[in-house]
């Protein structure tokens, strides 16, 4: 059965200074929804909208359902936030106990942490904790996902791999997803949006991102 | 210089300080990790009214037996 998560009648002002006016982004179960614009546009406070972390006017809905502080519901919507958020002194035995994972899987996958079971977060580099964090957050069972920032930090090789992992998963989730390498997640997304001046415009084109001064693919 | 019960009652305030102080600063400086326990179910509200309520007996308990000992 598909699910969908829509948000839109979102009202958001910083100092009366409106940030977000005239939003509509929805996310279906078995596709990807892409989020771009620029620095400060307000992509990461929609989320954390979305999640009911930033309070204010809005209308969050999961099948029809309004749903005001979706972080009391991990079934319905687990969330990535751009900043480490694992508190470092835990292990991954720990993290992978606490989310019901099961670490073998993972190692199968990520073969340089197979010796770092028992090792706790503090002795792994940024992009270890962000790998880490990235997989138990997509692993996780929940309807709907939203990455913040899911390739920064990794390399080349990772985010390849980081990019089958997200086109496996959105199978049994769906996943929104933003990020200023952009063209990954033009790569994986199935419905590709743009914030700009407040106002979310769903592309139908690679065009489309450059029509919105996002970003340039010919650079001249 | 002798004690009454009223060192018990400032004692008491003292804690209840003291919790505020380590609230706000736990609140500010840990802020990030609250994603990690909503993320598996566990609100804000849950996490800290388990602590409080944990700290505040375990000093009851302890104000208890050490007035019992004087």
């Amino acid at each position: 059965m598909k699910h969908i998560l829509e948000a839109d009648s979102i009202q958001l002002e910083f100092e009366g200074r409106s940030i977000l006016s005239d939003i509509y982004i929805n996310c279906y179960t078995g596709k990807i929804s892409g989020l771009l614009g620029r620095n400060g546009a307000g992509k990461s406070c929609l989320m954390q909208i979305i999640y009911g972390s930033l309070k204010c006017e809005k209308s969050v809905r999961f099948d029809n359902v309004a749903q005001y502080e979706a972080f009391k519901r991990p079934d319905l919507l687990l969330y990535l936030p751009q900043f480490n958020f694992i508190p470092k002194s835990l292990s991954l035995k720990r993290i992978f106990q606490d989310f019901q994972l099961n670490f073998s899987f993972f190692e199968k996958r990520f073969p340089e942490f197979s010796s770092k079971y028992k090792t706790s977060l503090r002795y792994l580099s940024n992009g270890e904790r962000r790998l880490i964090e990235l997989y138990v957050i997509l692993k996780a069972r929940s309807r709907f996902v939203m990455l913040d920032e899911p390739f920064t930090l990794f390399n080349p090789i990772q985010i390849e791999k980081v990019k089958e992992l997200l086109v496996e998963e959105k199978e049994n989730t769906g996943l929104l997803i933003t990020d200023h390498l952009f063209k990954h997640i033009v790569d994986i997304s199935d419905n590709l949006f743009v914030l700009n001046n407040g106002k979310t415009y769903l592309t139908k084109s690679v065009e489309d991102i450059e029509t919105l001064g996002y970003a340039r693919f010919n650079p001249r | 210089m002798t004690y009454g019960l009223s060192i018990f009652v400032w004692l008491f305030w003292f804690k209840i300080a003291t919790l505020v102080i380590i609230f706000y600063f736990i609140n500010s400086y840990k802020k990030k990790e609250y994603y990690y326990y909503q993320n598996l179910g566990v609100s804000k509200v849950l996490l800290w009214m388990t602590t409080i309520i944990f700290d505040l007996a375990l000093f009851i308990f302890l104000i208890v037996k050490s007035y019992k000992f004087k």
